[in-house]
């Protein structure tokens, strides 16, 4: 369970820190965001990773909880980057209900 | 001329960055030694940090503006850690 | 030198990161399956049962120890942890013998009963395929891996400072570009599993501690023995008394070592002089917690007294043993030991990529492609051989294990010679051919052959496919279906090679990106 939560809140934080920068914005978006809510985004995503470090290492014990906690960022970042490559399908199957 | 230069910095980046880390290895454990640690603790904990020794001498090296600079600074590290090799090692 | 540090670290990466990255390949594929050789082990040998040693097992052992072992010099036992893969087994040797000439029994972990298993070294082959290679000493082997752990240390953190856009491209992935893709794979495999890579590669050298760094020992002891014998002490000095005294029985002799340290379980132990008063046992604990003590308990057999308890390991050799610890992952739930095994696929995708990007960057250079030098052809041909042979040599391995008759002589060797047969065709196939058939009849031949495993699983054994699936047989359900999963990836791979448009070469526009590692 520890695991879901802790994959989860990786995927949020990723997700956070794919929309703050600028390219992806722009691809995403078609719009820059405004730099105020892009440096907003980018400490939440940080601060989820970091929560997600905290569950982690509290819920499994920390030795162990940060080795999980390194394969869950893995997993979510290789999630994200997945995404980010296959964004113009994701779009077009969103464009079409 | 360029190639003997290139020659020169390949083998300082890998047998001479090798040869200092080992002295400067065995000297630390000898060292620990010295100060009272447990020979068995000293020598393992030099060698764990070795690895590391080993990557920044080599990048040091590679990245040294002449290899002569590099191989001076080899030998005189190397020969201050063989010192204390020598003069406080187990024989 | 080249100018900037960027450039010299550049250059040094490229270089650290080719010369041993065939064995590194290598290191990291057989790493890789290693973090399941337990469950390997388990498909390997179909006909034994698994589960931790029940003690009905282990008075069986007892009893065919004594019964059978009466007389002998030494008697041990080697318990399967709970992940199974191997049988529970007794031996024993005259007195004189060398530790394994002696008889040998296996039993069920469950029932006690004799089984005989297949003739093979199952998943362990693979985990010691890893560190010791095969047909050469191991030490060369440990030699020649440490070296390219060594270069591959070097390599990272060239890698790293060499890198500069590291964040700005970590999101960036970018498929059908030629050269430019490659070089995404490359960061994107080795960006995303830094943490676990630098880890894997630091522990994986301390593994090996001493072997590429004997020095400190040289100077701080007066010989390597001297290093050893205050390292690793040996249990109480066992004399031969000639009194015969009763042992007691095995189960007991376990609770005690249990009592002395809490949660303990045996996996090995060894008697020496057993039936004498002077006989002693030493039982060693599971490896599989995390930082756990390793040393054995020691124990009178007959009196069931504590002989020594092993010293308090000191922060430097806690330190060694928890850096073990952590490069095998044993003590790892299964949801761990996945992300173990998705890392270690990480390590190897990004070695074969940063292989293929070395040729791909160099192949628009070539004066003349048709009649590249030396130094290119070898590269290219070895990336063929080694990339798509290996995985195709460990799905012989699984291949002959189920085909090979289970009376061959020498059966277990075989299994290991088809591996290589299969992966040195390979190599001899794709220095035969033309670049790029080479590539897609070598990974077309993986896919082929890790599709048939569990063709050739359910032909041979009880336990296909749809027989585990209607028995609730997990690990042979997972097993077969990871066969076909890699049976695609190397077709959907083999086909890419095979439609790719020829590239255009790469365009000077973007000129810092081709030269960030160049």
């Amino acid at each position: 369970m520890i695991h879901v939560f802790t994959l989860a809140l990786c995927l949020a934080g990723f997700g956070l820190l794919l929309m703050a920068m600028g390219r992806h914005q722009q691809d995403w978006l078609r719009r820059k965001l405004p730099a105020a809510t892009t440096r907003k985004m980018r400490r939440g995503g940080f601060a989820l990773l970091a929560l997600a470090f905290f569950a982690c290492g509290s819920g499994l014990g920390w030795a162990y909880g940060t080795l999980a906690w390194c394969g869950w960022l893995t997993v979510s970042a290789l999630a994200a980057v997945t995404a980010n490559t296959n964004r113009e399908r994701i779009q077009r199957l969103k464009a079409k209900p | 001329m360029e190639r003997w230069s290139l020659a020169s910095r390949v083998l300082a980046g890998t047998l001479g960055a090798y040869a200092l880390t080992a002295l400067l290895t065995a000297a630390l454990s000898v060292l620990l030694i010295q100060f009272g640690v447990d020979p068995v603790e000293a020598a393992t904990g030099a060698t764990i940090s070795s690895f590391a020794v080993f990557t920044v001498a080599a990048m040091a090296v590679f990245h040294a503006r002449s290899v002569m600079k590099a191989w001076v600074w080899l030998a005189l590290i190397g020969a201050a850690c063989g010192m204390v090799v020598l003069l406080l090692g187990a024989q | 030198m080249k100018s900037t540090f960027r450039q010299s670290m550049a250059w040094l990466h490229t270089w650290t990161g080719l010369l041993p990255g065939w064995v590194l390949f290598v290191i990291f594929l057989f790493g890789t399956s290693a973090y399941y050789q337990q469950e390997i082990s388990r498909w390997m040998r179909p006909e034994i049962a698994t589960g931790a040693v029940t003690p009905r097992a282990l008075d069986a052992a007892d009893a065919v120890l004594r019964e059978r072992g009466a007389g002998a010099g030494s008697w041990t036992l080697s318990l399967p942890d709970g992940r199974g893969g191997d049988a529970f087994t007794v031996s024993w040797a005259k007195p004189g013998d060398r530790r394994g000439d002696g008889a040998e029994v296996l039993l069920d972990s469950r029932t006690g009963a004799q089984v005989e298993p297949r003739d093979t070294r199952g998943g362990f082959f693979l985990y010691r395929m890893h560190f010791d290679l095969h047909y050469m000493p191991v030490m060369w082997a440990r030699y020649l891996v440490s070296i390219a752990a060594l270069a591959m240390l070097v390599a990272i953190v060239s890698g790293v400072v060499t890198h500069k856009k590291i964040f700005a491209d970590f999101f960036m992935l970018r498929f059908g570009k030629g050269q430019r893709s490659w070089l995404d794979a490359h960061n994107v495999t080795a960006v995303l599993a830094l943490p676990f890579l630098t880890m894997i590669t630091y522990t994986g050298l301390v593994t090996l501690l001493f072997t590429l760094m004997p020095w400190a020992i040289s100077a701080s002891f007066p010989s390597q023995e001297a290093y050893y014998a205050a390292a690793f002490p040996t249990g109480p000095e066992a004399s031969v008394t000639g009194d015969p005294a009763p042992m007691m029985p095995l189960k007991d002799l376990f609770a005690r070592a249990a009592e002395a340290r809490p949660g303990f379980r045996a996996s090995f132990v060894t008697v020496n002089n057993p039936g004498d008063a002077g006989a002693t046992l030493a039982i060693y604990p599971q490896v599989d917690a995390f930082g756990g003590p390793r040393g054995p308990v020691n124990i009178s057999p007959v009196t069931g007294q504590l002989l020594a308890v092993p010293p308090i390991p000191g922060a430097a050799t806690l330190t060694q043993s928890t850096m073990i610890d952590l490069h095998a992952g044993r003590f790892s739930g299964w949801e761990l030991r996945a992300l173990y095994f998705m890392s270690g696929v990480f390590g190897t995708v990004m070695v074969a990529t940063g292989l293929v990007l070395w040729t791909v960057k160099r192949r628009a250079r070539l004066p003349d492609p048709a009649r590249p030098h030396f130094g290119f052809w070898l590269a290219e041909r070895l990336n063929v051989g080694v990339i798509a042979g290996t995985p195709a040599g460990i799905a012989a391995y699984f291949l002959a294990n189920r085909l090979l008759p289970l009376q061959l002589e020498h059966r277990a060797d075989w299994e290991i010679n088809w591996l290589f047969i299969v992966w040195g065709g390979l190599l001899a196939w794709g220095m035969a051919r033309p670049a790029r058939r080479a590539w897609i009849e070598g990974l077309a031949s993986c896919a082929v052959l890790f599709a048939l495993v569990p063709v050739v699983n359910a032909l041979t054994t009880s336990r296909g496919l749809i027989a585990s699936l209607v028995n609730g047989d997990t690990l042979f359900v997972v097993f077969d279906l990871t066969m076909l999963a890699l049976a695609a990836v190397f077709a959907f791979a083999s086909w890419r090679v095979l439609t790719r448009r020829a590239q255009p070469a790469p365009r000077r526009k973007s000129r810092e990106s081709s030269e960030a590692f160049a």
